[in-house]
């Protein structure tokens, strides 16, 4: 009997930039996420993926942009003197979502044995409801693709891995 | 081929927030050869329950790992046992909070593909002084972690600055209070 878990569905992302926001370096954590949060906002910058424990840990944010939109997101850090020493560009990343999670540890366990005996760095991951997201190398992305799909019981007729389309939100012009 | 569908709405939209009170934090932190044998623990308190509602964890320059886990407090002592059972992390480096947290959660439509919105909750936030923990936006859900005792106000507020669509009534079932 297969001891795969059966899972419905797996997605990589496109490529992303990971944003760290130092914790050491003023101004404090309350201050400095919804600062970023702010700018990219203002510059209509998405955020696709973002952790933070600045009230429980000292770790740097981690926040991920899409790679197109690093060129803006620079140019606006850059110009915000008290934000600049606090933001350091990281790597290429992307995102492997695999759902559902039903709340498993199991299927995590599975997930991290797989990509670490991979040879897969995992940057960061983060559950959302019904789903896990690992953040990984985005040039191992594919490979992480091929580890977790060895792992899992995917159904017959499984969506593609990479999105055919892409959501971006704009604002109209006025 | 480029498609273009307009979608405008006055105010953010969302599928409605989740409180889940009393939490436990469990922080593992992991050396970058430790992670084969954290997901063998892993794997191992998988008891066929739903045990987590949210686990985050992120990586430093040194590729070393720090795992975290909220789950209510009825599964603590079986995290806690599990932690203390296996020692195949040499650091060793797990515990579960003394202090409960508070988890807000929620999703919205392509949450996870429009800026603004984690902006938006954080002033939000902001506007009532409510001291945030820890939060994640994965997909398209957005976790707030929290103090004790914050939850409900959060909600509140959150519920105010936000618009949750109200179903038809012939679209209501028996569940629907």
């Amino acid at each position: 009997m297969s001891d795969k878990i059966p899972i419905n569905g797996l997605k990589l992302s496109g490529q992303l930039i990971v944003l760290y926001v130092d914790a050491q370096i003023q101004p404090p954590p309350s201050a400095r996420l919804p600062r970023l949060c702010r700018l990219l906002a203002q510059h209509q910058i998405n955020i696709a993926y973002l952790t933070t424990a600045g009230g429980i840990d000292s770790q740097p944010d981690l926040c991920c942009i899409d790679t197109e939109d690093l060129p803006a997101a620079i140019a606006a850090i850059e110009e915000d003197a008290n934000l600049q020493p606090c933001v350091r560009i990281g790597e290429s990343v992307g995102l492997i979502t695999f759902y559902p999670h039903h709340s498993s540890l199991k299927l995590i366990g599975k997930a991290l044995q797989a990509l670490s005996e991979g040879g897969i760095r995992i940057h960061g991951l983060a559950s959302s409801i019904s789903a896990l997201s690992v953040l990984v190398d985005f040039e191992r992305l594919d490979r992480a693709g091929e580890l977790l799909d060895g792992c899992f019981q995917m159904p017959v007729h499984a969506s593609p891995y990479k999105a055919e389309f892409k959501v971006r939100q704009k604002r109209r012009p006025a | 081929m480029e498609t273009i569908a307009v979608y405008w709405e006055p105010v953010i939209r969302t599928y409605g927030f989740h409180l889940v009170e009393g939490q436990v934090l469990c922080q593992v932190k992991l050396e970058p050869d430790e992670i084969g044998a954290w997901s063998s623990i892993l794997q191992s308190m998988d008891s066929g329950e739903p045990i987590f509602r949210m686990v985050w964890a992120h990586a430093d320059q040194q590729q070393r790992i720090k795992f975290f886990l909220l789950c209510d407090d009825e599964y603590r002592h079986k995290v806690q046992i599990c932690l203390e059972r296996h020692t195949g992390l040499k650091t060793a480096n797990g515990r579960t909070s003394t202090d409960p947290v508070d988890l807000v959660y929620f999703h919205g439509p392509h949450f996870g593909d429009r800026y603004g919105i984690m902006d938006y909750t954080l002033e939000t936030l902001a506007q009532a002084r409510v001291p945030l923990l820890a939060a994640a936006c994965s997909v398209a859900t957005i976790y707030l972690v929290l103090p004790a005792g914050w939850g409900p106000k959060t909600k509140t507020q959150l519920s105010t600055a936000f618009e949750i669509p109200l179903k038809k009534p012939d679209e209501r079932t028996d569940r629907d209070t």
